[in-house]
């Protein structure tokens, strides 16, 4: 059995990791130079060390040095953080729900924030509100689900599902009815373009709360990461192993609530890279989450900067970022199935 | 002064219109109450021995205009005679130049002109223009009692004449329906453009049954009650050609007009498909919008036509998001080709586009303009710092399309504006039409709306 | 020796008033191997549940170490007990190294991860049990017993002292379960502890140093397996009737499940017959024969042959029969016969709502033939032979019915008692009577 008895020896996996490691630092570079204005590779580096060294950025177009600053580096940025938000936290919770096949959105997050983007976008149309409301939603629908779930007694985690789905359609109809209601040249339009999800319109002011709760989370489920083993065997054993599970998936399901709803509400709803990223990961590195969790969070991050750069540089008009993480997700997945071992 | 040329023609079409749609109403002096006409004749069948006006009139239409005499007076005789008449009936006027004033238009080119103050004969002209007038000339076998028009889906549609019960449920289509003078018959309408403050105070000014008509919850693209629509029993029901609910509304056996008019061509055709669909007069007033807006073409490209391609200014029309723009196939760009400007992103296709700034800056504009719906406003660009890398936003050079009611960017009638405007915004140092000048006489004319000149002056300031 | 687990007075209920553990105590000793036994639903597993820390009982306590267990951290007393659960196929496919490493769990932070010297101690559990060749191997791939020795691997790399089983040899082939109990044992001797609940005698009788019978949340045996797996007593929990075979010295070696037997009524005739033979020894002690039978195979049939042949052989006969009534080829009722004096009344008709085409019809009983029953019962003298037709759920769940029959039973007041008795409900009944002796009651025709 030359492919499951095969110990994957020390090289092969320093050389993915260092491969995985790599990836999100070339995709980053080319987010950086590459766009539909076309700035030279040295006019894109001088730019970058400009507020540094002005004096290198001195001859270089001003709307070259902003395009660079202002607009592509945060793009960039968020690309990769929110990457890495879904990347990690649909690994957390496959793990945390013993099932390969959900993500951070299975108790309602997206559908949450969608709504409330929406409620905002009707009622007040500005920018940091519309941010607001969609994080605040989603993390009330979390919020719901969870303490929905407190009232029945028997299998937590299934009843837990159940209030989420129960939750997400509550929601996925609530925005409906918002769709509904909105004047259709005014608000509609804007409702559409939110739930869409896209990164066009980020900029550094989307920054620093996605930056930091980002950050703090992936941090927390890179050192949480082992313990997801133990979580993911069920309950009654990993409280014979000592750990206390309730509290143990209590935390995680706050911490990747936040990270999910903080990427949301900036670049709207970006589905498929939470559910199918750990498959990859998996299919790379193995279910062990020690070695799972960076490898979730450092694919995550590729992927969805490579998504991007497709989106914003293929055509004039921007791709939607859902539509390409299915057309450029599929095909990818299916080759690492193909080669892959059996079993998740 | 430059303009004086130019305007003079619409200022005399306002004032005959003025005259013959606005003069107060009066009773006949054969007639002893306050009451319809028609009522007194038949309560107290006094003779007649002096006709309430005189009037002229061409011999091959002393037949039609007996017939609507008769219908107006049962009891009474005309008093024809050969000159100096209160009431001129005669063939209309042909003219390329200039857009034809729009008298009451009873039979196809043939009209009534006021001559004289007697209210009496402009309460006979506005009669003969009416429903009732048009079913006195069907009963005397001089109109089709059915008129079939193909509509802009193709399809051959007959329509029981005249036409009293309307539904509409596409806003540009309403607005053209005022515009030929055809509000009265509408039962229930969608509107485009008066769902704010602004735009639904103004569409009660121009017609107070506003409130009534408004239809938006049962009628749009995507809804259609079938119950509230036979409920209403329209004669017609007229909608775009990218309606949902086709199929459902065909159940009630009512005629339906489709209508798809993206483009300028499409939009002339659509005007005077809706003037067919009421009438000689209808069309008349159809017709002079079609001229007025070659009009406007015309005058602007005598000023436009030598400057070359390379140096006529980018114009990018963003949507209800500033990264939403217009793509080359819709109605915004050629409103930028006529008013001299060149598309920034008439190179994308399809409907609205979502792009990335980047993109925006690789197209450069010279001018933004943002549309007068979904919120869009001029600071979210140009006080978005990010934005200030375009020379548009460091030139200052981002303007908001003005509405009264319809925006002037949508392929409706008020879009005519929409081009003075824009051309005015593109070459501030050509002698294009004026905005407010040309907005006082459309409403005047097309909307029968003395629009108030702080108004006019409001909407044609640079924002 | 050192009492390393002790558990005092344990009760435990999911729902109120439903205990699922009731009074429950026990104790286990470093190196010792005690084994729970007990039909499905008896409450082995939520016993160690409770054992292991992860449920906390309603009243009593468990000890650790001399100390309550509930004054542990969780992770404290995984270093010290841990817990085997059923096998079960976990969601993603660990290799057997990761499952292994699992096991040091309890002595890393919350935040922590294995180091070289976890790796260690992994490689070591592994080595000890033969697994390290396959330790690249995804669990789910291994065979059942090979995945029960990586879980007690774990158990070793969780260095406690004391390891639950929770039904270890389920689904696994003979050589499996010898494998696993071999090696169970062989720990066992290097003083590692385990408390074990299974579903085989035979393996407590090989490997247990203690057993426990639980039935229904209760103790009813706790001591050496000599002590315990006697045929009453594991007839009395599973309700079958049993039997150990012993070798030469008396020393029991394994327990044999027995079937019901077959009599021929017409064999009373021979007093060497096994039936003769119950006759013979109701001389010296009450006799109680259980006829049983899925519905319809002719137990009254059977017992009224007996009591045919009884009377012929100048036994005294006493006690009642119930034929049942037909009407149109259809039962419609149950009549009782008392068999001393002949009287008969109708005890039951078929109800009038009940539809006649249901395989068991609803009886509507007459209180009044009930009672005449139940009197027939108590004043009924001494016989050779007492037919009670028959003992049901009535009376055994709802104490109704004939209870002058249960009554005279469990006095023990009768010689040879022969009494009809549904399949269901041997288990009630052998737990009341456990010397009871299971009859096969379909009846061939008397030549």
């Amino acid at each position: 059995m030359p492919s499951t008895n095969a110990a994957p020896s020390r090289l092969k996996t320093t050389i993915t990791g260092i491969a995985l490691a790599a990836l999100p630092a070339i995709l980053f570079a080319l987010a950086l130079l590459l766009g539909r204005y076309p700035i030279g590779p040295l006019d894109v580096g001088r730019s970058l060390l400009s507020p540094i060294f002005p004096k290198l950025g001195a001859d270089i177009p001003e709307i070259a040095r902003r395009l660079v600053l202002r607009v592509r580096l945060p793009r960039a940025l968020a690309a990769l953080l929110i990457g890495a938000s879904y990347g990690g936290t649909g690994a957390a919770f496959q793990a945390i729900f013993k099932n390969p096949l959900v993500d951070s959105n299975i108790l309602g997050v997206t559908s949450g924030a969608g709504f409330g983007a929406a409620l905002a976008l009707l009622l007040l149309r500005n920018e940091w509100q519309v941010q607001l409301f969609a994080f605040a939603f989603g993390l009330l629908a979390v919020g719901l689900a969870f303490f929905g779930s407190r009232l029945y007694k028997s299998s937590p985690l299934l009843v837990l599902t159940l209030m989420g789905i129960l939750v997400g359609s509550l929601f996925g109809s609530l925005t409906s009815l918002l769709k509904y209601v909105a004047d259709p040249l005014d608000t509609l339009p804007a409702i559409t373009f939110w739930l869409l999800g896209s990164l066009s319109s980020i900029t550094w002011s989307s920054l620093p709360v996605l930056a930091f709760v980002t950050l703090l989370g992936v941090f927390f489920l890179w050192l949480i990461r082992w313990r997801l083993n133990i979580l993911s065997l069920g309950d009654a054993e990993a409280r014979a192993l000592g750990v206390n599970p309730a509290r143990s998936k209590l935390c995680i399901i706050i911490v990747a609530t936040l990270m999910t709803a903080a990427a949301v509400s900036v670049s709207g709803v970006i589905g498929w890279v939470g559910l199918v990223i750990p498959h990859a990961g998996r299919l790379l590195v193995g279910p062990d989450h020690k070695r799972l969790m960076p490898a979730s969070i450092l694919m995550g991050a590729s992927f969805l900067l490579l998504i991007d750069n497709i989106a914003r540089t293929l055509l004039p008009g921007e791709i939607p970022l859902g539509v390409l993480t299915g057309l450029v997700g599929v095909p990818v997945l299916a080759l690492l199935l193909r080669r892959g071992r059996r079993g998740w | 002064m430059k303009k004086t040329l130019t305007k003079l023609p619409f200022l005399l079409l306002a004032v005959i219109l003025a005259l013959s749609a606005c003069a107060p109403a009066a009773t006949p002096p054969t007639v002893t109450q306050d009451a319809a006409p028609t009522e007194a004749a038949t309560d107290a069948p006094v003779e007649v021995i002096d006709a309430p006006f005189t009037a002229q009139v061409d011999p091959d239409l002393v037949e039609a205009f007996t017939a609507l005499y008769q219908a107006f007076y049962p009891e009474g005789t005309p008093a024809i005679v050969p000159s100096e008449a209160d009431l001129l009936v005669t063939a209309a006027a042909e003219s390329d130049e200039v857009p034809a004033a729009i008298p009451a238009t009873f039979l196809p080119g043939a009209v009534m002109l006021p001559r004289s103050d007697s209210p009496a004969a402009a309460d006979f002209a506005a009669f003969v223009i009416s429903s009732d007038g048009q079913q006195a000339l069907i009963d005397a076998g001089l109109l089709p009692e059915v008129s079939t028009v193909t509509d802009q889906g193709g399809n051959s549609v007959e329509i029981a004449q005249p036409l009293r019960t309307l539904i509409s449920t596409y806003g540009p289509v309403t607005a053209m329906i005022y515009a030929v003078n055809g509000e009265e018959t509408l039962a229930a309408a969608s509107y485009l453009g008066a769902r704010d403050a602004a735009g639904a105070a103004a569409m009660e000014a121009i017609d107070p049954r506003f409130q009534d008509l408004i239809g938006d919850d049962y009628f749009s693209q995507t809804e259609f009650n079938i119950e509230e629509a036979a409920r209403l029993a329209p004669d017609l029901i007229v909608t775009s050609l990218r309606t949902e609910w086709l199929a459902t509304a065909g159940e009630l056996g009512i005629p339906i007009v489709l209508y798809d008019a993206e483009t300028p061509d499409r939009l002339k055709e659509a005007m005077l498909l809706t003037g067919e669909l009421f009438g000689p007069h209808a069309t008349a007033q159809a017709e002079a919008w079609v001229a007025y807006y070659d009009w406007i073409t015309k005058s602007i490209l005598s000023q436009t036509e030598t400057i070359a391609e390379a140096d006529r200014p980018s114009v990018l029309f963003t949507g209800t998001e500033p990264l939403r723009v217009a793509s080359g196939e819709m109605y915004q760009t050629s409103l930028i080709e006529i008013a001299g400007g060149v598309s920034a992103s008439g190179e994308l296709t399809g409907y609205w586009n979502d792009v990335n700034l980047e993109q925006i800056a690789a197209w450069d504009p010279d001018v933004i303009i943002v549309p007068p719906y979904g919120g869009a406003t001029v600071e979210a660009i140009t006080e978005n710092p990010d934005w200030q890398i375009l020379t548009a936003v460091q030139e200052g050079r981002v303007y908001r399309m003005p509405k009264l009611v319809v925006p002037w960017d949508t392929p409706a009638p008020d879009s005519t504006l929409g081009i003075i405007w824009l051309a005015e915004r593109l070459f501030p140092e050509l002698e294009t039409p004026d905005c407010a000048e040309q907005a006082n006489f459309f409403y005047n004319t097309f909307y029968d709306y003395a629009i108030p000149s702080e108004q006019v002056e409001s909407i044609c300031a640079i924002n | 020796m050192t009492v390393q687990l002790q558990a005092q007075h344990l009760q435990f209920a999911y729902l109120p008033e439903r205990n699922v553990l009731d009074d429950v105590s026990l104790e286990i000793n470093a190196g010792e191997t005690l084994y729970i036994l007990g039909r499905n639903g008896s409450g082995k597993t939520t016993l160690l549940s409770c054992l292991a820390g992860l449920i906390t009982p309603a009243a009593g306590q468990v000890l650790l170490d001399g100390q309550d267990l509930l004054s542990f951290g969780p992770a404290e007393r995984a270093r010290k007990v841990g817990l085997i659960p059923q096998m079960h196929t976990p969601a993603f496919s660990y290799t057997v190294n990761e499952m292994v490493m699992m096991g040091r769990a309890p002595y890393l932070g919350w935040l922590g991860s294995p180091s070289r010297d976890d790796q260690a101690i992994v490689d070591e559990a592994l080595a000890q049990l033969g697994l390290f060749e396959l330790r690249n191997r995804p669990y789910t791939e291994i065979s059942g017993g090979e995945q029960q020795l990586v879980l007690i691997a774990r158990g070793l790399a969780q260095k406690c002292q004391l390891l639950l089983m929770d039904e270890p040899t389920a689904h696994l082939d003979l050589s499996n379960q010898h494998r696993i109990l071999e090696i169970v044992s062989q720990l066992g001797d290097r003083g590692l502890s385990f408390i074990i609940s299974s579903h085989s005698p035979n393996n407590a009788l090989a490997y247990a140093d203690r057993v426990l019978l639980l039935e229904g949340g209760k103790v009813t045996a706790y001591g050496s397996p000599e002590e315990t797996l006697t045929e009453p007593k594991l007839s009395a929990i599973y309700g079958i009737r049993t039997e150990v075979i012993t070798n030469g010295d008396g020393k029991p070696l394994a327990v044999v499940t027995q079937r019901p037997i077959a009599l021929e009524p017409k064999s009373l005739r021979d007093p060497h017959s096994p039936l003769g033979q119950i006759f013979a020894r109701s001389k010296a002690e009450p006799q109680l024969i259980l006829v049983t039978g899925l519905s319809g195979v002719g137990k009254t049939t059977w017992c009224t042959q007996l009591i045919g042949l009884a009377r012929d052989a100048g036994l005294k006969v006493n006690g009642l029969l119930s034929p049942s009534i037909f009407e149109d080829g259809r039962k419609v009722g149950i009549e009782v016969v008392d068999l001393h004096s002949g009287d008969h009344r109708q005890l039951a008709r078929l109800r009038e709502e009940g539809s006649a085409a249901l395989q068991t019809p609803r009886w509507a009983f007459d209180s009044e033939a009930m009672d005449w029953a139940n009197q027939v019962l108590t004043e009924s003298g001494a016989s050779d032979l007492t037919v009670i037709d028959e003992l049901g759920p009535l009376e055994f769940f709802q104490n109704e019915g004939l209870t002058a029959g249960m009554a005279k039973l469990d006095a023990g007041d009768y010689k040879v008692a022969a009494v009809v008795i549904r399949s269901a409900l041997l288990p009630q009944a052998l737990s009341r009577w456990p010397n009871a002796i299971i009859v096969n009651g379909s009846a061939k025709t008397l030549p």
